[in-house]
């Protein structure tokens, strides 16, 4: 089995923390690179301003969310994979999907759910999306709190 | 046929989610926005709008996933001349077509490119000044009242109209607004806006409130009408044309910078005023309010999924749809519950940060913002954005002169990109992906494009170290546009490193944050030479991975 690009999407919760550990003993046992994404999305789509200046549209959340990554990806560094971070926008369940098509990756690995609100489900609406539309092989990373 | 699938069939699963996303936005804002200027039969002439203008402009713009319909700026400008040409209807959308033409013009003669020039602290404050006016104008109709024509007669009647509040109508304008804010938290499919809408709507309707309410709206689409020729008319619509013209362009080519920004591509600057021309004729001959590039509904459409201009004409239809079908309902909406709508708007529309920088911020930014943002507000958009070009200019003047004429240079000139091969005893691979770039002159409003389209495609490179010791000056724009441009940078994976920074602009840099939210210390060195060193400590360890012998077994 060949696996030579690993996707592993983190939205910065702690399950996606979990997540992209499991990635990196996968990319060390596979001898993979890792692809590190985070999607953003508007704080709340709905929301009516008309926002005049691209800097206000991003306004803080890409700075914030590459400084995330610098740390995220020394993690990688230091066990000696190499890896690369994007931010993207849009809906997350679909960037993830287009971004796995769109890059030839081998292997998806994420978590169970991640910020999503609602606790007794099985499976989060992006990870579920993501198994549904995957391109490719996807690694659904457990969670160690839900009951047995 | 080739041509065609590309650019309308690539992505049809998405942009029809994306268009039927940004029509459902653009619905609660086309009525808003056309009530607001003043035509009669608003609410319809802004829909109709929204259509044209959606559907135009995303056939033959330059911005594919952009969504364009009525927006505040050009509202303002439109609520201007309705006021001194009241029983002229006809003149009103003559203008609109006349702008539209303008429009055009300036895209053929390429134009679209200055606006570039046009200095931030300009458009900043035109921009708040607009979002105040927005504001100022709904504050009568929130109290039930007929608004007044006119920022400044608005002002004067709102002491007034406060003193006789239509109670339901404050009520129904400030539930609007609370749930504008609210419900996005628990309602995550439908706009804020539309919520309000429906639900504000139906209550006072079940409610039987008495209050001002849109009034009839046609059904189906007008038959073009064209004035008879009249020149004291046409003088008259001239130069609020030409301000429409501008404001549009200048609005449009904005959005399409967020555009870009979401979809990680490049507009066409002069096809996109085109589309936007085209697309203005079309409403003025239908009788429809003017419309650019609306931000939020071209960002809410990228979100959803939509990449093409596709996405632009199923906003249009779905609107359409809407209005053929759901006409006599929209005729039910409470004024008070559009202004609460508008009143939310004009907030947005405000720059917020850059007036949050004003303290901090080169005295004569500062200066032109606030100058442009009162005359804005009290006069005219040409007034205030001719006066600003004019003052950002002098400032600009000033600061160049002040310098020492030696060593600055008048026009920035960007050194040509090499890897850079130092004294070090490195082999040369591991210096492979490393550029360094020197900045010659300074950074300002007028310079800042360029630097940021030749950086831009630099993606590709592992490192750049930005050679800053012949920049002696970096204005607001500047700093922006340096911090976008690290930002993109950091995010195609390229790391960026500031290289001896002289005093002044690495004051400036840190003033407005810039430094260290957006490039941390350990990124700005003193010596090039050290930022190189810096840089390729990182690139090392790259390539030692890929010197890795292969798993064994490998197929």
């Amino acid at each position: 089995m060949k696996i030579d690009k690993i996707l592993v999407p983190t939205d910065f919760s702690e399950h996606a923390e979990r997540s992209y550990e499991q990635a990196i003993e996968l990319a060390k046992l596979f001898k993979a690179r890792i692809e590190l994404l985070h999607v953003y999305d508007i704080p709340d789509f709905s929301s009516v301003y008309e926002i005049t200046f691209p800097d206000r549209f991003e306004s803080g959340i890409r700075e914030a969310a590459l400084a995330k990554l610098e740390s995220l990806k020394q993690r990688a560094t230091e066990e000696g994979i190499e890896i690369s971070a994007h931010i993207a926008f849009g809906a997350p369940e679909r960037v993830i999907t287009e971004r796995a098509k769109e890059h030839d990756v081998d292997l998806i690995v994420i978590g169970t759910r991640g910020l999503g609100p609602v606790k007794h489900l099985l499976l989060g609406s992006v990870a579920e999306r993501t198994i549904r539309h995957a391109p490719c092989s996807v690694f659904v990373v457990d969670d160690p709190e839900r009951a047995a | 046929m080739n041509w065609f699938s590309k650019r309308f069939a690539g992505n049809i699963r998405g942009d029809l989610f994306g268009g039927l996303t940004a029509g459902i936005v653009a619905l609660p804002l086309a009525l808003g926005f056309g009530v607001a200027s003043g035509i009669e039969n608003g609410a319809a002439a802004g829909l109709y709008g929204a259509i044209a203008v959606g559907f135009f402009a995303s056939l033959f713009g330059g911005t594919p996933a952009q969504i364009s319909g009525p927006t505040g700026p050009m509202t303002v400008v439109v609520a201007g001349i309705v006021g001194s040409l009241t029983g002229d209807i006809a003149w009103v959308f003559a203008m609109v077509v006349l702008s539209g033409v303008l429009q055009m013009l300036l895209g053929v003669l390429r134009l679209g490119r200055y606006i570039n020039y046009v200095p931030y602290p300009v458009i900043s404050g035109f921009m708040s000044g607009i979002g105040a006016i927005v504001i100022i104008l709904q504050l009568a109709q929130l109290v039930g009242h007929e608004p007044a024509s006119g920022t400044v007669a608005a002002l004067r009647s709102i002491p007034e109209d406060f003193q006789n509040v239509n109670p339901s109508a404050l009520v129904l304008g400030l539930c609007t607004i609370a749930i504008i804010y609210i419900s996005p938290r628990f309602i995550k499919a439908v706009p804020g806006t539309l919520v309000a809408l429906i639900v504000m709507t139906a209550g006072s309707v079940m409610a039987g409130i008495e209050v001002p309410r849109i009034g009839e709206i046609p059904r189906g689409l007008p038959t073009p009408s064209i004035p008879e020729w009249d020149f004291a008319k046409f003088q008259l619509i001239l130069v609020p044309a030409v301000m429409l013209a501008i404001v549009g362009a200048i609005d449009s080519l904005l959005t399409s910078l967020v555009a870009d920004a979401v979809t990680k591509t490049r507009h066409d600057s002069e096809r996109e005023l085109m589309g936007q021309g085209v697309g203005n004729i079309f409403a003025g001959l239908i009788g429809g309010l003017p419309g650019a590039g609306a931000t939020m509904r071209t960002v809410v459409n990228v979100r959803s999924g939509g990449k093409t201009p596709l996405s632009g004409i199923v906003h249009s239809i779905l609107l359409l749809a809407i209005l053929l079908s759901l006409g006599p309902l929209a005729s039910e909406i409470p004024m008070a519950v559009l202004a609460g709508i508008l009143i939310t708007v004009g907030i947005g529309i405000v720059d917020t940060k850059g007036l949050g920088h004003v303290r901090r911020a080169p005295r004569g930014d500062a200066a032109v913002m606030i100058t442009v943002f009162g005359l804005t507000v009290f006069m005219d958009l040409m007034t205030a954005v001719a006066v600003g070009m004019v003052m950002a200019s002098m400032v600009l003047l000033k600061r160049l002169s002040d310098m020492d004429p030696a060593t600055h240079s008048p026009l920035v000139d960007i050194a040509a990109h090499r890897p850079w091969i130092p004294d070090l005893e490195e082999p040369r691979e591991v210096l492979a992906g490393i550029y360094i770039v020197e900045v010659h002159g300074s950074l300002f409003f007028g310079n800042a494009g360029p630097l940021q389209r030749k950086l831009g495609s630099m993606g590709h490179a592992n490192a750049i170290v930005l050679h800053m010791g012949d920049v002696r000056y970096l204005d607001q724009s500047g700093v922006y546009a340096l911090a976008d441009l690290i930002t993109d940078l950091r995010e195609a994976d390229t790391e960026v490193y500031l290289a001896e920074l002289h005093t002044e602009p690495r004051a400036i840099l840190d003033a407005l944050g810039v430094t260290p939210d957006v490039l941390p210390e350990n990124r700005i060195f003193e010596k090039a030479d050290d930022a190189i060193r810096e840089a390729t400590r990182g690139e090392r360890v790259r390539l030692d991975i890929n010197l890795a012998p292969a798993v064994a077994g490998d197929a």
